[in-house]
């Protein structure tokens, strides 16, 4: 149902801002897991992608230069987060979520 | 006694618990700051640390802590009476249990989301970090172990329950596909799960199907290494996801129908110091781990929770917060056992089978709604079987990869993820045919307590090396530590070893006795390099620079 361009749910979501705090809660009770399983092969992906492209960095050989060069200035920013990530020490703790 | 004035109880000690106590110590102790950054804020990477609403990762927090545990342990410990279980579980949370799940989160949130591993390494010793992992080892092989137990005999021991279990298996795998593969929208999907499960249930009533104690053990194994070496969407999330409906729908009609029905409590309030499992202490507060103080919420609270948080202010809400509710579910259990039984002696012959006394209690709870016995019978059974079974799901999963870290670099093939697995079933299969499950529940309580009094090792010394008032931490320290060595103690010189040379189930008392006096070596060892830690940080020797987090601007 339609008010005024918006969804009647936001409505009720203003006026009583424990149907939010159900919806939140209930997000993470049911699919907080689901969603986090999603960004990380999303990552697993995102690394693959990063490896190809900064690889040469790290002693990779470079595989297709051309691509390279046109894709690394828009990735230069990633590479600090990428780096921290991937050389930050894992132990067995970290796999508690995996 | 009317069963609604357990819930007076519970009022109490939330109340006076999570906003008086708790809120003194997050103030007062911990001296939180809003404008903190976080390590979710610092290295937000989008998936590990990632700041999120303090609503969704309450709901988070609690469906990673709350599995069966909270409700077998209290029912189980009902044997000595249910005020001293309900005076454990009050005050245990209220001392211990919120301020050790709160505090994990605490320490791993100012030591740039490190982890215990890391934790134990930085402030203890180097090895503590291999104590640790060898002892986490153990406590997955026990808690293997009973839940495999629980599984198999409620399911071998009820006919009602294997073909509504088989449905929830293959519903997890057709709801992994749906949503990964097929992209079937999530709602269309969850209600194919729900309706597929509930008529299932209704089902199984009709069509009884009995199997022996041992086939259903190895099919339990077999479901075990699929859940280790399977992607985990594939099969553990969809698991997760699809049945926890069945879980959360037994919840709520269990709570309607004790407040509909509010029956007495038939079970005597107290029976004696000492029962046949042991003495009150420390057994008793071995048997009831989950629901007063568990360890393993200190291994979610400091691994993933922590790197969550947005806020130093939402720490209370998610973690104390759902330890509060987890005892909740614990003094749900206690109040629909102990209304259940005519007496005591019916109470006692079911006590080997959890799953019977949870059918026979929340069962006939939710019968106060109207549905069929047969029916809620089932579906209070296939709830804790699947509280369960969410347990073995992870267990051999962190079994495989604690077996590479431990023994990978000296035999190359144990980083093999088959081999691995398969050690750890074969092991656990030896375990549960032959050792006695109600010692082995006692020894996974002992494990998790024992964890916990790590946990709250390393707060002291967390809170000794910051010069704050360690004095919160260390008592209730000094309690779970001699607890639970004296309780593990106890049962591998005066139960398991002498049930073992009489001959009762030899081979699997014995070894559960060996696995006893590991732990309490490995306490030990820990406790002295504890101790010599504290003795350092005391003396102020290692004034170490503080963690980025605490350097970084608001």
């Amino acid at each position: 149902m339609i008010l005024g361009g918006y969804p009647l749910i936001f409505f009720w979501q203003m006026k009583y801002p424990w149907i939010q705090i159900i919806k939140d809660y209930a997000k993470g009770f049911f699919l907080y897991d689901l969603i986090g399983g999603v960004y990380k092969e999303k990552r697993c992906l995102d690394d693959l992608f990063m490896v190809g492209l900064c690889g040469k960095l790290i002693g990779f050989p470079g595989l297709f230069n051309y691509y390279h060069l046109r894709l690394f200035p828009y990735y230069v920013k990633r590479l600090g987060p990428w780096k921290r990530r991937v050389l930050r020490e894992r132990d067995f703790f970290d796999h508690i979520r995996d | 006694m009317n069963s609604l004035w357990v819930l007076l109880w519970w009022v109490i000690i939330v109340v006076v618990g999570y906003w008086v106590y708790a809120r003194w110590a997050a103030k007062r102790v911990f001296e939180v700051d809003a404008g903190r950054a976080t390590p979710a804020k610092m290295y937000m990477d989008g998936v590990d640390f990632m700041p999120a609403n303090k609503n969704v990762l309450f709901g988070f927090q609690l469906n990673s802590i709350a599995g069966a545990a909270p409700i077998i342990g209290p029912i189980v410990a009902l044997q000595w009476g249910w005020v001293p279980a309900l005076l454990w579980l009050g005050l245990g949370v209220f001392f211990i249990g919120w301020l050790h799940d709160y505090s994990s989160a605490m320490i791993s949130i100012r030591n740039d989301g490190d982890t215990f591993g890391a934790l134990g390494y930085k402030l203890i010793s180097p090895r503590a970090r291999k104590i640790l992992l060898t002892f986490i080892y153990f406590y997955l092989l026990l808690i293997a172990t009973a839940f495999g137990h629980i599984i198999t005999k409620g399911v071998s021991g009820d006919a009602a329950l294997p073909f509504p279990l088989l449905v929830v298996i293959a519903v997890a795998f057709l709801v992994g596909h749906m949503i990964y593969k097929a992209k079937v929208n999530i709602v269309t999907t969850t209600i194919i799960a729900i309706v597929a499960i509930f008529v299932a249930i209704w089902l199984g009533t009709v069509w009884n199907m009995k199997f022996s104690y041992t086939t259903i053990l190895i099919c339990v194994l077999i479901f075990g290494y699929f859940s280790s070496i399977l992607p985990v969407w594939r099969f553990i999330q969809p698991y997760n996801y699809s049945s926890v409906y069945v879980v959360y729908f037994g919840i709520i009609a269990g709570v309607i129908g004790i407040i509909i029905g509010h029956k007495p409590m038939t079970l005597p309030a107290f029976t004696s110091w000492s029962i046949g499992m042991g003495p009150l202490w420390p057994i008793l507060f071995l048997t009831i781990a989950c629901g007063s103080i568990s360890g393993w919420h200190s291994l979610v609270s400091s691994t993933a929770t922590s790197r969550q948080l947005e806020n130093e202010l939402d720490i209370r809400p998610v973690t104390a917060g759902a330890m509060f509710a987890e005892f909740t579910i614990a003094i749900i259990a206690v109040i629909v056992v102990a209304t259940a039984f005519a007496d005591k002696a019916a109470y006692i012959a079911k006590v080997g089978n959890p799953v019977g006394l949870f059918v026979g209690g929340l069962g006939g709870a939710i019968t106060s709604l109207g549905l069929p016995a047969a029916y809620t019978g089932a579906l209070a059974g296939m709830m804790i079987i699947i509280l369960a079974l969410t347990v073995i799901n992870l267990v051999f999963r962190f079994m495989k990869v604690a077996t590479a870290e431990l023994l990978g670099d000296t035999w190359s093939v144990a980083k093999n993820p088959h081999v691995a697995t398969i050690v750890a079933l074969i092991i656990t299969f030896v375990l549960v045919k032959t050792g006695t499950w109600l010692y082995v529940w006692v020894l996974f309580g002992g494990a998790n307590q024992l964890m916990a009094a790590f946990a709250l090792l390393l707060i002291t010394l967390f809170l000794v090396q910051k010069a704050k008032n360690y004095k919160i931490a260390i008592y209730p320290m000094f309690f779970m530590y001699a607890t639970t060595v004296c309780g593990l103690f106890y049962m591998a010189f005066f139960k398991l070893i002498p049930a073992g040379f009489a001959g009762k189930k030899v081979f699997g008392n014995l070894f559960a006795a060996a696995i006893a006096i590991l732990l309490i070596i490995l306490a030990i060892i820990l406790a002295y390099d504890g101790w010599k830690a504290f003795k350092k940080y005391k003396s102020g020797e290692a004034a170490e620079a503080p963690a980025e987090a605490e350097k970084a601007p608001a």
